[in-house]
């Protein structure tokens, strides 16, 4: 057995790695790629390009400063930025809903639960007005732009725009502040 | 913190929170060029970071949509794994373009800490030797291991990812070649285009003479002195032909925070651990 993280042992040349990475956190990327492009041919290709991402920086990682969850949705997130600029968010070729025949897939769910980090931002999000959650939802997760979450809210485009930054910034002074209270704690 | 700095410091969360929701249009990219120099990448990442957490948080919420990864996505996927790690282990051959992009087995990588661990510093050699604009001279101290270069055969992806990393990276910086001294009259052409966010760049080279790698190869040093005295090792590469542009990926194997300068000597076949120069082409990063 190793203590190296996963992401470490890649960057250490250890092939079987990949694979565990791809146990580890496949269905995570799939899933995220899934709702945020909204179609399952982008997101194949999405996923593939992260996976490729991922190994390239996994030199980079540092468990002192993040998570492997964390600095994996990170370059997920960039990645999955750069195709929707790039293509636009597609009709989707296949219902995703459909696809919800398939069975839920519990690890994810599960390694979700593990992260303190999303257990907090979660506690944040669930402190938020419902329409400025659905706001954050539409534009974070599920990939819509500010047009069109302005014209399916039927709110102004600059009030979209806003509660999304402050969304963002509430998220981020909370986390901060929970990090100070628990430095403080140590002390 | 004085109103205008307070209200520059809130426009500029706006930018990386824009940002971190569906990234940025090329307006926005300029603003993005004033953010201070001493904001580190890390905090200019921490919106993107919040933003991955918040989409994560969701798809927790959203338990029904986390599903399996298809098998034939699998599958490609562990294909492409197969391609990355060949071509990062490939061999150098002559007539192709290199790619500076080692990937070291796990053991190499263990035999490779201990070593630099070990080493003490008086193997060290100074590595004294170049100017360039205003007569710059920097004592370089190479303390590298001796990564080696691969091959990837010439594509035009290599030319496209340079190309959209010039475009796409907001802090990618483009330095063109100069001769130094030591190598006058060859008409050296190219640039080096690098970003310190991705820790990726490119050289893109015209005029270097071909090398026969039996005999020696070029190598590339990465000056930083923000960083440590010594420059980081870029690994080493052939140049094919006397004809046409070469461009080759650098994978950097050490951090590097603000690159001074990019440096080529020719070395023995493999590269040297610790280079006594001299320094055929510079790029000095303007300050």
């Amino acid at each position: 057995m190793t203590d190296q993280s996963i992401l470490e042992r890649i960057s250490g040349g250890d092939k079987a790695a990949v694979k565990d990475c791809l146990d580890a956190y496949g269905a995570l990327v799939w899933s995220l790629a899934r709702r945020f492009l909204g179609n399952v041919a982008d997101a194949e290709d999405a996923v593939q390009d992260i996976f490729i991402a991922i190994w390239s920086a996994a030199g980079q990682y540092d468990a002192s400063i993040a998570s492997e969850i964390t600095f994996i949705s990170t370059i997920a997130r960039r990645r999955l930025i750069d195709r929707l600029r790039k293509t636009g968010r597609r009709p989707a070729t296949e219902s995703l809903d459909s696809e919800d025949s398939a069975q839920p897939q519990p690890a994810v769910a599960s390694r979700l639960e593990e992260s303190a980090e999303v257990a907090k931002v979660a506690r944040v999000l669930e402190s938020m007005p419902p329409d400025n959650r659905e706001i954050l939802a539409m534009s974070l997760y599920e990939g819509y732009s500010h047009s069109e979450i302005a014209g399916h809210m039927e709110l102004p485009l600059g009030t979209v725009k806003t509660r999304v930054r402050r969304g963002l910034m509430q998220i981020r002074e909370q986390l901060q502040l929970t990090d100070e209270l628990a430095q403080d704690e140590l002390r | 913190m004085s109103e205008t700095e307070e209200n520059s410091v809130d426009r500029l969360l706006e930018i990386l929170a824009d940002e971190a929701a569906f990234g940025l249009g090329a307006d926005q990219e300029h603003l993005l060029k004033s953010i201070p120099d001493d904001l580190s990448p890390a905090e200019r990442d921490e919106m993107m970071k919040i933003a991955g957490l918040t989409q994560l948080s969701f798809l927790k919420i959203d338990a029904q949509a986390c599903q399996e990864m298809p098998e034939h996505l699998r599958e490609k996927i562990l294909t492409k794994a197969d391609e990355f790690f060949a071509r990062q282990l490939a061999k150098s051959n002559a007539g192709k373009v290199v790619e500076l992009n080692e990937f070291r087995t796990a053991n190499e990588a263990k035999k490779l800490n201990e070593s630099q661990q070990q080493a003490p510093r008086s193997n060290i050699n100074t590595w004294i030797g170049w100017s360039v604009a205003a007569a710059l001279l920097i004592a370089l101290v190479v303390n590298q291991s001796d990564f080696r270069g691969t091959l990837e055969t010439p594509a035009s992806s290599i030319a496209q990812q340079r190309v959209e990393l010039l475009n796409e990276t907001r802090d990618a910086i483009q330095v063109p070649w100069r001769e130094t001294a030591d190598f006058q009259g060859a008409g050296i052409d190219g640039d080096v285009v690098w970003s310190n966010s991705t820790q990726q760049g490119f050289l893109r080279l015209a005029g270097l003479p071909a090398n026969d790698p039996t005999i020696s190869q070029y190598q590339l040093w990465i000056v930083d002195p923000d960083r440590d005295a010594n420059p980081v090792d870029g690994g080493v590469f052939d140049v094919a032909s006397n004809d046409g542009e070469t461009i080759i990926r650098i994978d950097a194997k050490l951090n590097v925070k603000s690159p001074a300068a990019f440096a080529v000597t020719r070395e023995k076949p493999g590269g040297v651990v610790v280079s006594a120069g001299p320094l055929l082409i510079v790029a000095a990063v303007k300050s």
